[in-house]
């Protein structure tokens, strides 16, 4: 627990720092002893997994939170083999189903039947149920999606499903309608920096409010990001001062000067630069829907107002065209491509507009 | 209308044959005509054949000398002196040239040559009659294939117009491994007692003694003639060609047995000594393993089996002293890779269209055929200028009783159909991104709009181009070419609308795809080619361009699958408490770039008991970090010859960009020291975890010791008693027993190894901790014994 991301990380509910109102909720359905299925969503590191363990915690207890790790196999109707890695305890079991990548609805419907069959045998004692976390439930297949739906109604009474995810618009309405929706909105910075104080505090280091004020600003709202930068900032330089330095990411730098570099020239040469990046980034496993926001965010950033919407849309439309497709670097450099050609005709429109004045 | 038909060919053939004949009729004169020559000149090879004997004749003969290096001999007659003469004049000339067109390559007489064969040409008759004198036996047309019938049997024969360059390649690399050769022939019949092979590597010239790609690769389209160009350069060079063929058995003991008969015998039978030449026929369809052995014994090098030739030749270690030609079709089959990396790759170039067809009509005007030169060019179109193909066609038409080729013919036979080889990558990409060069004066491109070009590609090319692509189905292949490549061509566009429009289709294609495969649902391959249409349409260009295989994407794959390797080894170690909370994403965006920066804190190079609190405390955080998350450094050897630690798994390499690394990272020595430190930590832990059992300390140190990882270089291990607190008293122990033993082994000197042991023992005993690989780091490693004292 090293880490100060893991090492304060609430374990109770009692212990939350922020969206207490949404906590007590969901301590008052969890004390009336049965819960819906969950879907619980949110951006990254606004705190679901962590509120899925409290909720965990609050059910079962301590038990918990002695985990082990399994290794299931499975075999596909093509015969072909496939493992995937869980993590649970004796009451409970994670999987991330969106590992085995596009066979996961084996995995659905395999392990959800097996533990879902398997009743509990005392049932006074605990708990008439199990509880299944599925994550990443935005990355799986439509198939495994349709999959996990009939089994969500058919095994309710020995199983409960805690679904996680980034976004709800990849989930299929048919889930959404048979889940509990539970949005994790992402901490404030003033909420993240008042976490910040209280970790600072008790690691005994002093925290200049500016500071703390800034890394909110820079996590863009992501606690874990916040709480590691104020770590490695703690690790750089002690005492911490106003103006320090925050750590930023390699790959967050090396993007934002590929989409400056587009930004800059648009030319076929240009375009032939940034793919020799774009693959660098990819070979570097930064997803490609990252790409796309971080080229998008600069590029906005940098261009004329009249562009923007259409820029948005277009960018909006060339990741969607990702989902369907697989080759990333073609959809990526598609939308350097569209982009440029927006730019230059805009420029061209402006030169044109031009003439109109002078007569 | 007859295409409907199930057997359309055969009609659609009889029918032209109908119209050939009317058209004979129609010409009937000159067909009596064309009929009596023909007649007079069967006669006349008749004579001409009863006119050659074997033997030496009694009456006055005219020796000749076949390429074959046979003698006939001719004999001389009243009648047709004149003619015959000239004839004879001429047969000599060449047989003459034939000889000695080594000497006159050297002194480039191809002009001559080529004059030479203009003059041929020129004189019908007297060239049917020299085609008879090298041919003896042939009189009727159906006797033999074309094929073989024509195929050129000397250098000069050759169609050097477009091979010049290669043959002059090959010639040379002929030249340089059969010098040696030459020089070997010449002194085998001087000094006869003389050894062959020794003198071969002393004559040969260059570095490694040989030329530096012993295997020539030609690679090109069936039917372009490339078995004979083999043949006829390795004759021409000297040797003596040993033909191995797909009809031959391949496997790897056969192929051996066949490779070394091959190179190191020799011809006994024959008088004059000629060097062998390997030739492997169709080697793209050999077994790998067969052409790894030929690889193997390629790059032997000759060194070590020169000790070996001199002693003992049987060890199967001998080297390839004789020129190897593979011949393939297709270059780049997988199992052909190795070889690719070290041969001479010739690659065959396409023959011209005139130039074949200008070759095609010398041969039908010497078969006394009526076509023209048209004709001849569309034919040599549709074969696709497989010379092979073309001679078929005309002897099927002629063997059918027609003496004329017309190009309705060519155009409407089936026979030749329109050829489906599959063309290579290469070809296709150069097909749809470069205008072809016949076809130059026909397209003109419209510079300004890119888009508005396809008006000025036709119908008929348009869906040519889609047949070829379709033809070799691996649209992934060639569309990732494409896209590597179409931004380096030249274009102009200065609105980028091309490249737009280019790049939806891409995506069109790669959404299809994905359809196509995870659905299975093959409905949407056949709008897979229109793809390279688009590209062809919008970015055709007339300079030559220089394709390469798409390496990038792949490159790119492999760096992916490393790094994805790294982050899921690593995953999967964390422990369970801190994965539930983490995945791959998570692990890559947010945690490792911070993680790395908390990994390596800014540590003096001092020792460990110096340090700030602050620094302690970072210290402390790593190695907690490090053993939460399963890190561990290893030893690894740099490019430049040092010694580094380097994480494992190297999650740096993935967070790291290359561009932006300023050298972060922690010294060789801090690294050590934090190495040290998280072996401690790890044995604390571990002991910590076992400490319930109550168990003795030293089965726990023995047990933990070697557990952290088995595979660790020794020389790290060595460092690890340090680590272990335990370990300084016996540190202390050795700085004594140093002390203590110096003396006492200057005085003793004789009982030295009693004296050792006995020292050493009590230490062993006290010693709770044992290595097994330790033996070196007790007391008589330590113990300075100047030399005097054993004295």
């Amino acid at each position: 627990m090293s880490l100060w991301c893991d090492k304060y990380r609430p374990k109770t509910f009692d212990e939350l720092d922020y969206q207490l109102q949404q906590a007590e909720l969901l301590q008052t359905i969890v004390a009336s002893g049965d819960f819906p299925h969950f879907l619980i969503f949110g951006p990254s590191g606004s705190g679901k997994k962590t509120r899925i363990t409290c909720l965990l915690h609050a059910l079962y207890g301590d038990g918990i939170q002695s985990l082990r790790i399994e290794n299931h196999e499975y075999e596909t109707p093509s015969k072909k083999k496939i493992e995937i890695t869980t993590i649970g305890s004796n009451f409970h079991i994670q999987v991330n189903p969106s590992d085995v990548g596009i066979y996961d609805r084996v995995v659905i419907q395999e392990l959800i039947k097996t533990i879902a069959q398997t009743r509990q045998i005392n049932s006074t004692e605990q708990r008439a149920f199990k509880v299944i976390v599925i994550v990443e439930v935005d990355k799986l297949t439509r198939d495994a999606q349709h999959g996990l739906r009939r089994t969500m109604e058919k095994y309710v009474g020995s199983c409960r499903l805690v679904l996680c995810c980034n976004s709800t618009s990849r989930v299929i309405p048919a889930i959404r309608s048979r889940c509990l929706a539970i949005r994790v909105a992402a901490p404030t910075v003033d909420e993240i920096s008042g976490i910040l104080k209280k970790v600072a505090t008790i690691e005994g280091i002093q925290l200049p409010v500016d500071l703390a004020n800034r890394i909110g600003e820079k996590s863009q709202r992501n606690l874990r990001r916040a709480l590691l930068m104020l770590q490695s900032c703690a690790t750089q330089k002690v005492p911490l001062t106003k103006d320090q330095q925050i750590v930023e990411p390699d790959w967050e730098i090396y993007l934002r000067d590929t989409a400056r570099m587009i930004g800059e020239q648009q030319t076929p040469q240009r375009i032939l630069e940034a793919r020799e990046r774009l693959y660098e980034l990819i070979a570097h496993c930064i997803p490609a829907e990252v790409i796309f926001k971080g080229l998008l965010d600069e590029l906005l950033a940098n261009c004329d107002d009249l562009l923007k919407s259409q820029i948005t849309q277009t960018a909006a439309e060339y990741e969607h065209r990702l989902r369907q497709g697989s080759k990333e670097i073609f959809h990526l450099e598609a939308f350097i491509a569209k982009y440029m050609c927006i730019y230059k005709q805009h420029m061209q429109s402006m030169a044109a507009g031009l003439d109109d004045c002078f007569d | 209308m007859f295409e409907t038909t199930p057997n359309g060919s055969s009609i659609q053939i009889i029918d032209c044959k109908k119209r050939l004949f009317d058209e004979d009729d129609s010409i009937d004169k000159e067909k009596d005509n064309v009929e009596n020559q023909r007649r007079n000149s069967i006669k006349k090879q008749k004579i001409i054949a009863s006119r050659y004997h074997r033997q030496i004749p009694n009456r006055p003969f005219v020796v000749l000398t076949s390429h074959q290096n046979q003698r006939y001999y001719l004999l001389e007659r009243e009648e047709d002196d004149d003619c015959f003469k000239l004839s004879l004049n001429d047969g000599n000339k060449r047989s003459l040239l034939k000889v000695s067109v080594e000497d006159m390559i050297e002194t480039n007489v191809r002009q001559e040559l080529e004059e030479l064969t203009k003059s041929i040409d020129k004189s019908t008759a007297d060239a049917e009659n020299e085609d008879d004198s090298t041919l003896p036996i042939v009189d009727q047309y159906t006797d033999e294939l074309w094929v073989e019938k024509f195929a050129p049997r000397a250098f000069c024969d050759l169609l050097s117009d477009i091979n010049g360059l290669i043959f002059g390649n090959i010639a040379r690399h002929e030249q340089i491994a059969s010098n040696e050769a030459h020089k070997d022939r010449t002194h085998s019949i001087a000094t006869v007692n003389k050894k062959v092979y020794p003198s071969d590597i002393q004559f040969e010239l260059d570095a490694c003694k040989r030329p530096l790609q012993k295997v020539a690769l030609l690679c090109g389209s069936p039917g372009a003639g490339k078995t004979t160009l083999a043949h006829v350069v390795a004759r021409h060079a000297g040797y003596n060609v040993i033909e191995m063929n797909a009809s031959d058995d391949r496997s790897v003991e056969l192929f051996r047995t066949r490779l070394e008969t091959a190179t190191q015998m020799r011809e006994v039978l024959s008088k004059d000594y000629k060097p062998n030449c390997l030739l492997i026929d169709e080697i793209d369809g050999a077994p790998a393993p067969s052409i790894q052995l030929l690889v193997d014994l390629i790059s032997r090098m000759p060194a070590d089996s020169q000790q070996a030739s001199s002693k003992t030749k049987k060890n199967n270690s001998f080297v390839l002293l004789r020129p190897v030609i593979c011949i393939c079709n297709d270059l780049y089959v997988p199992a052909l890779k190795p070889l690719r990396q070290i041969a001479l790759i010739l690659n065959f170039p396409r023959i011209e269209p005139n130039v074949l067809a200008k070759r095609l009509l010398t041969i039908s005007e010497q078969l006394n055929i009526q076509t023209d030169m048209i004709t001849m060019n569309s034919l040599c179109a549709k074969a696709t200028c497989d010379i092979r193909s073309c001679l078929h066609f005309m002897q099927f038409v002629v063997t059918h009783r027609n003496r004329a080729i017309t190009k309705k013919m060519i155009e409407s036979t089936v026979v030749l159909g329109v050829k489906d080889a599959q063309k290579s990558l290469f070809e296709i990409w150069t097909e749809i991104l470069q205008v072809p060069q016949s076809k130059k004066t026909q397209l003109t491109l419209q510079l300004d709009d890119p888009l508005k070009r396809s008006g000025k590609v036709t119908l008929a090319r348009r869906l040519e181009l889609i047949d070829l692509v379709s033809s070799i189905g691996s649209y992934d292949r060639i569309y990732d070419g494409l896209f590597e490549h179409y931004l380096t061509l030249h274009f102009h566009d200065p609105k980028l609308t091309s490249i737009d429009y280019a790049n939806q289709w891409l995506l069109f294609y790669d959404v299809m795809n994905k359809e196509m495969y995870t659905q299975q649902n093959y409905s949407f391959l056949r709008y897979a080619p229109y793809v390279a249409l688009v590209f062809n349409l919008l970015f055709v260009t007339h300079r030559p361009i220089q394709m390469r295989y798409p390496q990038k994407q792949l490159d790119m794959q492999n760096k992916l699958r490393t790094n994805t390797a790294a982050i899921e080894t690593m995953l999967n170690d964390i422990v369970p408490n801190i994965r539930q909370y983490l995945n791959k994403d998570i692990l890559v965006l947010d945690i490792l770039p911070y993680m790395l920066e908390i990994l390596q804190p800014r540590l003096r190079q001092t020792n460990i008991a110096l340090f700030t609190n602050k620094e302690l405390r970072d210290i402390q955080t790593l190695i907690d970090v490090m053993v939460t998350f399963s890190l561990s450094y290893i030893q690894q050897r740099t490019a430049t010859g040092e010694n580094a630690l380097v994480l494992e798994p190297p999650i740096d390499a993935v967070a790291y960009f290359s561009g932006s690394n300023d050298k972060r990272g922690l010294s060789f020595g801090t690294r050590q020291m934090i190495f040290k430190e998280l072996l401690k930590e790890r044995v604390k832990r571990n002991i910590r975890l076992k400490s319930d059992k109550q168990e003795m300390f030293v089965p726990v140190n023995r047990q933990v010791t070697p557990t952290p990882k088995p595979k660790h270089p020794s020389e790290l291990i060595k460092l690890q008693p340090k680590a272990i607190p335990q370990n300084e008293t016996i540190v202390a122990r050795d700085f004594f027993a140093k002390f203590k033993l110096g003396p006492k082994n200057s005085q003793m000197t004789p009982k030295l190894p009693d004296q050792i042991d006995s020292a050493s023992k009590p230490i062993e005993r006290q010693a709770l901790i044992s290595f097994a690989y330790n033996e070196g780091f007790s007391d008589a490693v330590r113990c300075r014994i100047k030399i005097q004292d054993l004295l």
